[in-house]
């Protein structure tokens, strides 16, 4: 036998043994840092105040808030629904619990977005995916929400469109009305820009 | 070898088995690492077939379960990447052919039997091999080959089965062959 | 991380592309291997040449652990690669129909493109051929439509119906790839080539 097939067979037998034992990756692993530096850079992670509002105004069941701030912050005003993991908190298994599911879409929100931005991260690290954050926080919700500022007269149909949305949104939070919010065909639809695995197809 | 002189290749020589398994391994790996699938075959004839089939009698073909699948949606089933591997297929060959000085028309049978023979089983086996692929979703290159290559349990299957399939039918067709 | 275009790291519009490159190095290796003639094709069958074992095994093999080592280093990931979906019916007729074309036929469709691309003219009727099979299927379809169907079990893996590790089944196929290359020659020394 000549001296290079030896040399070939062992080489073939060694990353036979070598794959066969090499401990396997366990399924929700980490996420390697360029990945989690390319996810921040991309805007996919956002959820809108005007987004949110539609979500809950719709009673949406999939929509899961979470308030990051801390436990008095959370009593003295909270969003509809939501329920409150302080930031200190948010590594805690119970607490990640809660965020695991897949089928719920969760989405953090704080007074800025500084705080629900480092919930994201943390999470996202660990391979919590289905993870969102609202951008602006609660100072947004109140700004567009609460008190929207009213379009020039110069502005487009869909800027008007989008201050009789949140007047309405506001009347309806703030619990004063008997008409509830109407809904504008613009694209306040929440469309979802998650990006979901998406298997490649294939089949001969 | 003589070759008076200049240096034509010999079309009988083909590469190393092993070497040829190695690369083929490769291209597999680079296909699934690029596109997330790998080669296949069988599935190029079946959406030319049904894109031959819309044009020909639209309704029955956008109305038909099979052939639905492939034409009722946004793109033309012939714009998928199959279609442009089997086109690569056809240059990659072609290419090496040329390499090797294996390029000739001709139809390539067994002494036994004439080429007309060779012609209409080679047909008749067209049929039934595709007729099979589209059942088993693939072919050795698609179900079998791209299939073990994430470990699928169809791959596998299907494998065993062409085999076996062609063990079982062999002795009753030597007389093309041996 | 791979998959490259599933993952949006390259543009989908590169897919055609990628897809006619792979096509064009499968083409050249099924050719420059022999597989572009049906007298080497079929050899297995009859006992007289062994190199679509030897060229299958070993790229399965090449190819199996190839994709379980990028795996391991994070540079792939596997939950995005499309797996051959497992009809349990369909896989077993459809798979023994194809072996009954195989040894009547002397191609696969693979090798039937890579031939006819060198003018083997045996093999373009072997194409033409496929093309009618894909159209006796489809309208035989719903005849066949619930058979082809069952025993439908998805992308599962061949380990886990082992019930065995993936490493140890990886390392099983490679060992079987070894061994063949030993073995197999040891019966080729008691055949005889047919030549033509």
């Amino acid at each position: 036998m000549q001296k290079g097939t030896i040399f070939l067979t062992v080489v073939a037998l060694g990353i036979g043994l070598l794959v066969w034992l090499l401990p396997e990756r366990p399924e929700s692993s980490d996420i390697p840092p360029q990945k989690l530096l390319q996810d921040l850079g991309r805007e996919t992670r956002f959820f809108s105040t005007d987004e949110v509002a539609s979500l809950l105004i719709d009673r949406d069941p999939s929509l899961h808030l979470i308030d990051v701030r801390d436990s008095v912050s959370y009593s003295k005003f909270h969003l509809p629904g939501a329920v409150n993991i302080p930031l200190a908190h948010i590594l805690d298994p119970e607490n990640l619990d809660l965020i695991s599911g897949d089928e719920q879409t969760h989405v953090f929100y704080s007074n800025g977005t500084i705080r629900a931005n480092q919930a994201w991260v943390l999470t996202r690290r660990l391979g919590y995916s289905n993870t969102y954050v609202m951008k602006g926080g609660l100072n947004r919700w109140i700004e567009t929400i609460m008190n929207p500022p009213l379009p020039p007269s110069t502005a487009s149909s869909e800027a008007f469109e989008l201050y009789d949305f949140r007047v309405a949104a506001g009347q309806y939070f703030r619990g004063g009305t008997t008409t509830t919010a109407k809904k504008t065909k613009t694209p306040l639809k929440v469309v979802p820009r998650r990006k979901k695995k998406v298997v490649a197809s294939g089949g001969c | 070898m003589e070759n008076g002189g200049t240096r034509t290749p010999d079309p009988n020589k083909y590469m190393n088995p092993y070497l040829a398994g190695v690369l083929l391994g490769l291209v597999l790996i680079a296909a699934f690492y690029f596109s997330g699938r790998g080669p296949g075959a069988s599935g190029g004839p079946k959406r030319v077939t049904a894109a031959v089939v819309e044009a020909v009698a639209p309704q029955h073909a956008h109305h038909s379960e099979f052939y639905g699948k492939y034409v009722n949606g946004p793109h033309s089933p012939l714009k998928d990447w199959l279609n442009f591997e089997l086109l690569g297929v056809l240059v990659g060959g072609f290419i090496s052919g040329a390499l090797s000085g294996r390029l000739k028309l001709r139809v390539e049978h067994s002494p036994g039997i004439t080429s007309r023979k060779r012609l209409l089983w080679a047909l008749i086996g067209g049929i039934l091999f595709e007729y099979g692929a589209t059942m088993a979703r693939g072919c050795t290159s698609g179900a079998a080959l791209s299939g073990i290559t994430v470990l699928a349990t169809g791959g596998f299957v299907t494998m065993l089965a062409i085999f076996g399939g062609g063990y079982l039918f062999a002795y009753f067709f030597r007389k093309l062959w041996i | 991380m791979g998959p490259l275009v599933p993952q949006g790291i390259i543009a989908p519009e590169w897919d055609f592309i990628i897809a006619m490159l792979i096509g064009i190095a499968f083409g050249f290796i099924l050719e420059a291997a022999g597989f572009s003639s049906s007298k080497n094709l079929v050899g297995l069958f009859y006992g007289y040449d062994f190199v679509v074992l030897r060229v299958f095994f070993t790229g399965a093999a090449t190819a199996a652990a190839g994709i379980v080592l990028l795996d391991y280093f994070g540079w792939i990931d596997v939950s995005m690669l499309y797996v051959q979906p497992t009809y349990w019916g369909a896989a077993i007729v459809g798979g023994m129909i194809m072996g009954l074309g195989f040894v009547t036929g002397g191609f696969c469709p693979g090798t039937g493109f890579a031939a006819s691309s060198i003018g083997k003219m045996d093999a373009m009727m072997f194409v033409v051929g496929t093309f009618l099979g894909a159209l006796l299927y489809g309208e035989t379809y719903p005849l066949i439509k619930d058979f082809v169907n069952s025993g439908y079990e998805g992308g599962i893996k061949i380990y886990d119906t082992l019930g065995m590790s993936r490493g140890l089944f990886t390392f099983l196929l490679i060992l079987v790839a070894v061994g063949l290359f030993y073995l197999v020659p040891l019966i080729e020394k008691r055949v005889k080539k047919p030549e033509y």
